[in-house]
């Protein structure tokens, strides 16, 4: 085949969901951190189960309907920064195959180009070594291949481009060195060859042997997980049910209009006035493609149908979402001037706290601790206020959150990147002061505290110098991996004895649903002790994987 | 004939101060255990805090009643002054209402000579208010000038308070937008301010001591001062301190020290301590 059709693309695309399952666990165990947190495998599998939901199931769809449902879902599905990095990737991909029935060879290098534009636009400080470097390598590599004239097929393509990819992965430790010294090549980048690779085996109509024997080839071996260090249970993740409420309405607004093309910023505009805040609009002048959650399917489509002819129209009613709010009264209208924190936590004694401390709704993040883009936007929707501040809480979140944030202009981002860092923000909040003095002394508030994380290894890892075996239990500090121990509480004193200088300083330690209290007590009595004076606050946490988590101010 | 300063007794004024500038204060009242006592007169603050931290039932306050500031006012008039009568907060409380309708009653004539004024605030700053009125008294302006000097300064007068607890405002139905601080997992020391006659939530420091040092802070920024007062409920050394801290932002580093009285110390609780300020006019440093 020289051209691919839509239909092609969503197989394609689902095998390639098929090939990044198959090596889920695999790239999981590629963290470089030895934290059972922030799993690639898994969340790059969840965004790709969710572009595969939005993706028109016709056989007669066109590539640009097809790549275009493929983006929404991904864009709503995306999780932690690798989900979100793909869900750009096919964003650009769809970007350059808008009108287009078909993709063919030229089509194919422009949307691998686009797409890699995309995915480097999303991260504020895109490094090499990544994922970003495997797309942009494949891009290159399938322009270069067209450029020789020899007027390649399609599958040829997909081969240079996972060649490519491959050569690219197996490049990524010496280009970054957290990946040399942990020995291991980038998770998110295997994530891109598996994808890819899932594609070429469909195309060539090969079975998966192909991945693993280019893999081989590249000496690329993935470290294995140790033994029962990995909390989190595969089948779980696969029975996890996608939680929405409402009614998701989508349509393609075909316009109408030969000279003036469809304004989707008013669009963006007009609905998140009139239906709702949730709207996402994208495309060019010329089609327009909405995805909106609302409680009337009948207003939206309405108003679309006053801009063009309607296509693609889809709507489903949903069930209720996992997100638990404050049962409080909530107004229809958001009261002018009203902000809302939403943050991300896990954890009752977490949750609680928060809450407490004015939290409109906290958002799980289901067992990978990553929400999705459209479970950040249903929070912030339910929240009643006219504005939403988020805290994600988490350095895996941040991304999503900024997604949800530049699909919706009354979500806002404190960027925390841990929890004690969301609550410092969190007691910065003053809902009477203006949103921006608010974002101002959030972000400010976020500098105010270094945060201790304590967990157990889930593989071997070394910490200055000293290598530390699976199981043993480790202090990131500040997110760096800095001491270890053979409790929790020894790993948690090894690096609050590195900060801790002062009797003016104020000690918070949350803990987590796996500490023991007696532990909790004496290492306070201690800390007391070592510094007499200084204010020690132990709060019951219940967070799942990090025994405790620290902080000092 | 002179002008005559009136206030009740939530302006927390240091009783020499009243009695020093000639200022009347009329007392509101404090119910307590079903007994009616007069801030000020029949009730002292000390046994006031006792009360308050073993009684298992609230304290409530009422406001003076017509009747007791017509008497007030009748007496001043007859002895020919003029009268600028400055008040807490219509929002907190009826003791404006009470005054008004005193003044009604006296006849046109008479309540012509009665400027009551709403100072939109409570304690140490209405309490510096009313202060800095007394000095203008003398001076030989009319009663009407020396109202309008007082709402001039309305908007120079600040004030932040820092709360042991939350508890005391909360339950006597005070608490207000304050209630977004009421989280009390973490000990904070939430610092609070009155403004359009509200209790408003300021700032959350996480303990006594961030408190303080933000009380410092906050007062720094509004300088410079022509007034300034420090105020305690029930621990006078830490008011001590906080005016030592202090020194220096206050023209002849005159800083009074005030107690905040029943009225308000039902609502404060143990363990409060402020500031109130009258600013020397012109734009603050923030």
């Amino acid at each position: 085949m020289t051209v691919l059709r839509g239909n092609d693309f969503r197989q394609a695309f689902d095998a390639a969901t098929r090939c990044l399952e198959h090596y889920r666990d695999a790239i999981n165990a590629l963290n470089v951190f030895p934290v059972p947190d922030g799993d690639t495998g898994t969340n790059m599998l969840l965004t790709m189960r969710s572009a595969m939901e939005r993706c028109p199931d016709s056989s007669d769809a066109s590539a640009a309907e097809v790549t275009a449902g493929l983006a929404d879902g991904a864009f709503w599905g995306a999780r932690g920064n690798s989900g979100v990095i793909l869900s750009q990737f096919y964003r650009g991909f769809a970007e350059a195959l808008i009108g287009e029935e078909v993709c063919d060879g030229p089509g194919l290098a422009q949307a691998l180009n686009l797409a890699a534009d995309a995915a480097y636009r999303s991260v504020g400080h895109p490094v090499e070594g990544t994922m970003l470097t495997v797309i942009r390598s494949t891009a290159i590599a399938v322009q270069e291949e067209l450029d020789r004239g020899e007027d390649p097929d399609t599958p040829a393509l997909w081969d240079t481009a996972f060649h490519a990819a491959v050569a690219a992965l197996y490049r990524t430790p010496s280009q970054l060195p957290v990946l040399k010294e942990a020995g291991v090549v980038d998770a998110g980048a295997m994530g891109i060859v598996a994808i890819i690779g899932g594609i070429l085996c469909f195309l060539t109509g090969r079975d998966r042997d192909l991945v693993d024997r280019a893999l081989a080839e590249a000496c690329v071996e993935p470290v294995p997980v140790a033994g029962s260090g990995t909390k989190i249970e595969s089948d779980f993740l696969d029975a996890m049910p996608d939680a929405q409420w409402g009614y998701c309405i989508q349509f393609l607004i075909e316009s109408d209009r030969e000279e003036e093309g469809l304004a989707l910023e008013q669009i963006r505009e007009r609905l998140g006035k009139e239906v709702s805040d949730s709207a996402v609009v994208v495309g060019d002048g010329r089609y327009a493609r909405v995805h909106v959650h609302a409680a009337d399917p009948g207003p939206p489509l309405s108003y679309g149908a006053s801009l063009g002819s309607l296509h693609q129209i889809k709507i489903e009613n949903m069930n209720a979402q996992t997100v638990e709010f404050i049962a409080g009264h909530r107004s229809k209208a958001p009261a002018p001037g009203s902000i809302a924190v939403v943050a991300v936590a896990q954890g009752e004694g977490l949750a609680h706290l928060f809450r407490d401390h004015g939290c409109a709704a906290i958002i799980d993040g289901g067992q990978t601790m990553n929400p999705s883009v459209e479970e950040l936007l249903h929070a912030a929707g339910a929240s009643g206020s006219e504005e939403t501040i988020v805290l994600p809480n988490n350095s895996n979140v941040v991304a999503t959150a900024e997604q949800s944030a530049g699909a919706n202009p009354r979500v806002h981002v404190v960027p925390s990147r841990t929890v004690p860092q969301g609550v410092a923000a969190m007691l910065a909040f003053n809902p009477e002061d203006p949103l921006e003095r608010n974002l101002e002394k959030m972000c400010r508030a976020l500098e105010t505290v270094v945060t201790v994380e304590v967990t157990q290894a889930v593989r071997a890892a070394t910490v200055d110098g000293n290598v530390v075996e699976a199981g043993r239990y480790i202090g990131l500090l500040e997110g760096k991996l800095a001491t270890s121990g053979e409790s929790p509480e020894t790993a948690l004193k090894a690096a609050l004895d590195r900060i801790v200088h002062s009797e003016d300083q104020i000690i918070t330690l949350y803990q987590g649903a796996d500490a023991s209290p007696a532990g909790a007590d004496e290492l306070r009595r201690q800390l007391e002790a070592q510094t007499p004076g200084i204010q020690v606050d132990l709060v019951p946490g219940g967070q799942p994987h990090y025994h405790y988590l620290a902080s000092v101010e | 004939m002179a002008i005559r300063i009136v206030t009740d007794s939530a302006a927390d004024l240091p009783p020499e101060m009243s009695q020093q500038r000639n200022i009347t204060v009329v007392p509101c009242y404090v119910i307590s255990d079903d007994v009616t006592y007069r801030d000020g007169v029949d009730i002292l603050p000390d046994q006031f805090y006792e009360q308050l931290v073993s009684n298992p039932r609230l304290p409530t306050t009422a406001q003076p009643s017509a009747a007791d500031f017509q008497s007030v006012y009748r007496d001043l008039l007859a002895q020919g002054h003029q009268i600028v009568s400055i008040h807490l907060s219509r929002k907190l409380s009826g003791t404006l209402n009470s005054a008004e309708q005193a003044r009604a009653s006296l006849g046109a004539e008479a309540g012509e000579s009665i400027e009551i004024v709403d100072s939109q605030l409570a304690s140490v700053p209405l309490g510096l208010l009313v202060m800095a009125a007394a000095q203008l008294a003398p001076d030989g302006a009319s009663h009407q000038q020396v109202a309008e000097q007082v709402r001039g300064d309305l908007p120079l007068t600040h004030c932040f308070f820092l709360l042991d607890t939350l508890e005391y405002l909360q339950r006597g139905g005070r608490i207000g937008k304050a209630h977004a601080f009421l989280g009390s997992v973490l000990g904070v020391k939430p610092i609070l301010t009155i403004q359009d006659g509200e209790a408003h939530p300021m700032e959350r420091p996480r303990n006594r001591d961030r408190a303080l040092r933000r009380l410092v802070e906050l007062t720094e920024q509004q300088a410079p001062l022509r007034h300034l007062a420090v105020i305690y409920s029930t621990e006078p050394e830490r008011a001590e301190d906080l005016r030592a801290r202090l020194s220096g932002l206050a023209p002849q580093n005159d800083i009074i020290i005030s107690r905040f009285g029943p009225t308000l110390g039902t609502y404060v609780g143990p363990g409060a301590l402020g500031v109130g300020l009258i600013r020397a006019g012109g734009a603050p440093t923030t």
